[in-house]
């Protein structure tokens, strides 16, 4: 007799413990099936879209007709700077509402390297390359940091953008 | 004497079964956990992958009128007015079939608007309007239908 109490005592532990494990891979399929899997995440392909969206911009913005004479290249570079500035602030705007920060500044010291090794053909000043042509500036380029972050992921790159 | 080992052997054979049963349920146990393993990558996902590498083509390939690139295409509305039909052509030549395509942009929409019971990826993108200077915001929709 008191060897089948003990048998018994023991199906009832492994039945006792199979219902603890059902109910913790039940818990787990709940939390699984419940967890949100349409939210997007920064991922690579959306970094490379930005980038591209952003020097289209860059590039677009730099090939506007300043028509300012050379003695003049500071207001050109205040210029290009403040459209710039447009552009980065409506993708900033845009990508805030999808959870992602987006940081963009010009680089000087890029751009001032990327001027040091041009022989003299570019100039740079506040990350922007430019050279005198026909007696008025023309803006070349641009040395910039950006930053793409959302919360658990962060996009980081620093590069020179020349389009002339 | 001889009746007491002949009850400790069917003692033994009972908690045999027992152990049985109970290695029996504890194995279900583990194939239910098991059968909750993630699920290989669904329709939707396979969508996903389709719509980033279209999106990717559209970006970086030459500008042409029978190929129109993606920037040209959302410069100005002008420009979608005229080259958005060959876009959407175009798009619709790279897809394998039963996929559809539809694309929102400020300037207006394309292609076949999902019903919302389709399995679909959505893409939102970025690109430059030269129209406006700035940036607008425009998604790739790609569902089976």
């Amino acid at each position: 007799m008191r060897n089948d109490s003990n048998g018994q005592m023991i199906l009832l532990s492994a039945l006792a413990a199979c219902i603890c494990l059902l109910t913790l891979v039940a818990i787990l399929s709940s939390v699984r099936q419940t967890a949100p899997d349409n939210i997007e995440t920064l991922t690579g392909d959306v970094f490379e879209n930005v980038l591209w969206a952003q020097d289209q911009g860059l590039g677009q913005t730099g090939l506007l007709p300043y028509e300012r004479p050379a003695d003049q290249r500071a207001q050109t570079i205040i210029d290009f700077k403040r459209n710039i500035a447009k552009v980065t602030e409506s993708l900033a705007d845009n990508m805030l509402s999808r959870g992602i920060a987006y940081r963009f500044s010009l680089n000087e010291s890029l751009a001032s390297g990327f001027a040091a090794e041009s022989s003299g053909e570019y100039e740079s000043a506040s990350g922007v390359i430019y050279r005198e042509e026909n007696g008025s500036v023309k803006i070349c380029g641009c040395g910039y940091d950006v930053l793409l972050k959302d919360g658990s992921v962060t996009y980081e790159l620093s590069r020179m953008e020349a389009w002339a | 004497m001889r009746d007491l080992r002949l009850l400790t052997d069917n003692s033994g054979a009972i908690f045999t079964a027992e152990a049985v049963l109970a290695s029996l349920l504890l194995i279900s146990a583990v194939a239910c956990l098991e059968l909750t393993q993630p699920v290989p990558a669904s329709d939707a996902e396979d969508l996903g992958v389709l719509a980033g590498d279209l999106l990717s083509i559209l970006e970086h390939r030459d500008n042409s009128q029978l190929h129109p690139g993606l920037a040209a295409a959302l410069s100005s509305p002008d420009a979608w007015e005229g080259q958005s039909g060959t876009l959407e052509a175009d798009i619709r030549s790279m897809m394998p079939a039963g996929v559809r395509c539809y694309m929102t942009t400020p300037y207006g929409t394309r292609g076949d608007c999902p019903p919302e019971s389709a399995e679909m990826a959505v893409r939102p993108f970025q690109a430059y309007s030269r129209d406006s200077g700035s940036i607008i915001e425009c998604s790739l929709i790609l569902w089976r239908g």
